[in-house]
């Protein structure tokens, strides 16, 4: 083989994260792992002022009686896509 | 979408706290579990990897939908309250309805409500593995609400409903009791107070449903599945 083939070959077998048969689980890394949050700040509807307008979205969910809702514009960004939480005796995680 | 961290493997019950791993597959996020250091696929809520493998997350019913919405049906809600990371997501980030979808999977059976779909017909009753089920949809706050059918009354036929836009009302044909479509409850008439199950569905970008869910039917405008 000549070494456009060679170099042809090496790249077609290198993973990806997406393959033939599309679900082979090789994730790939592409920035690094963020700290779980687990004591998120929350405020009741009454006191909201300026943290979330009316028409932004929210992910909200009700869960023994107890709603609440998670901002969009507070979820983006690894740093933010996965909120650790309890709510109406239930552990849960609002994901984004 | 909203999973319960607890879980049952191998006969012990867990509760798991979950970390961005930094990790893509597909695009989409992998999450990682404190507890085990196993990694799990955000968009199908399972374990691709490490000792809890193949376990699936239970995953609540929640909702999509506008601040405005949500806190008018929920007086008492109370709301997250991070520093802002975006401004970009309000209900403008729905105008192209062609690219988002509201899935459901149940029991492996998948089926993905086109956001065009249910903005035209505003409720869409379909089967999912044999359950009778109904999507309804408000345009302007984008909420995307998935009940089942089944009726409360024992030996009853699942309910058909159809969709009254100028009251913004479900009715159902057997009765022509008239429904909150994003209550699920009976409003008025002879089945007034019964109330419909929520089911849960994610609202997904429409191309990873599509990869993660290649088998998936979807719903189009002409016809009920």
């Amino acid at each position: 083989m000549n070494l456009v083939m060679r170099i042809g070959v090496l790249l077609i077998l290198l993973p990806s994260g997406a393959n033939g048969d599309g679900h082979e689980f090789e994730p790939i890394q592409v920035v690094r792992s963020y700290p779980p949050i687990e004591r998120a700040p929350f405020l009741p509807a009454a006191k909201v002022r300026h943290e979330v307008t009316d028409d932004e979205l929210v992910l909200g969910v009700v869960i023994g009686g107890e709603a609440r809702a998670y901002p969009i514009n507070m979820l983006t960004g690894p740093s933010r896509e996965i909120i650790n939480d309890r709510l109406g005796g239930r552990a849960i995680a609002a994901t984004w | 979408m909203v999973y319960a961290r607890a879980i049952e493997h191998e006969e012990k019950p867990q509760e798991l706290t979950f970390q961005v791993s930094g990790k893509l597959w597909h695009r989409s996020l992998v999450m990682r579990d404190m507890q085990t250091r196993s990694l799990w696929s955000h968009i199908l809520g399972e374990c691709m990897q490490g000792p809890l493998k193949g376990v699936i997350l239970e995953t609540l019913a929640a909702e999509m939908v506008t601040w405005g919405s949500w806190r008018e049906r929920h007086p008492k809600t109370t709301v997250l309250a991070l520093p802002r990371t975006d401004d970009f997501y309000d209900s403008t980030v729905y105008r192209d309805k062609r690219g988002w979808v509201f899935g459901v999977v149940i029991d492996g059976d998948s089926l993905a409500f086109p956001f065009d779909v249910l903005a035209k017909r505003r409720a869409v009753e379909a089967e999912i593995a044999g359950h009778p089920v109904i999507a309804t949809f408000d345009p302007r706050t984008t909420r995307a609400t998935l009940f089942s059918r089944r009726s409360k009354k024992k030996g009853s036929k699942p309910h058909r409903f159809t969709f009254d836009a100028n009251k913004n009302t479900l009715v159902d044909r057997a009765t022509s009791s008239r429904w909150n479509p994003a209550s699920g409850e009976a409003i008025d008439g002879p089945l007034k107070g019964e109330r419909l199950s929520v089911l849960p569905g994610i609202v997904s970008f429409r191309e990873p449903w599509r990869v993660f869910h290649p088998k998936s039917r979807y719903a189009d405008v002409g016809q009920d599945k």
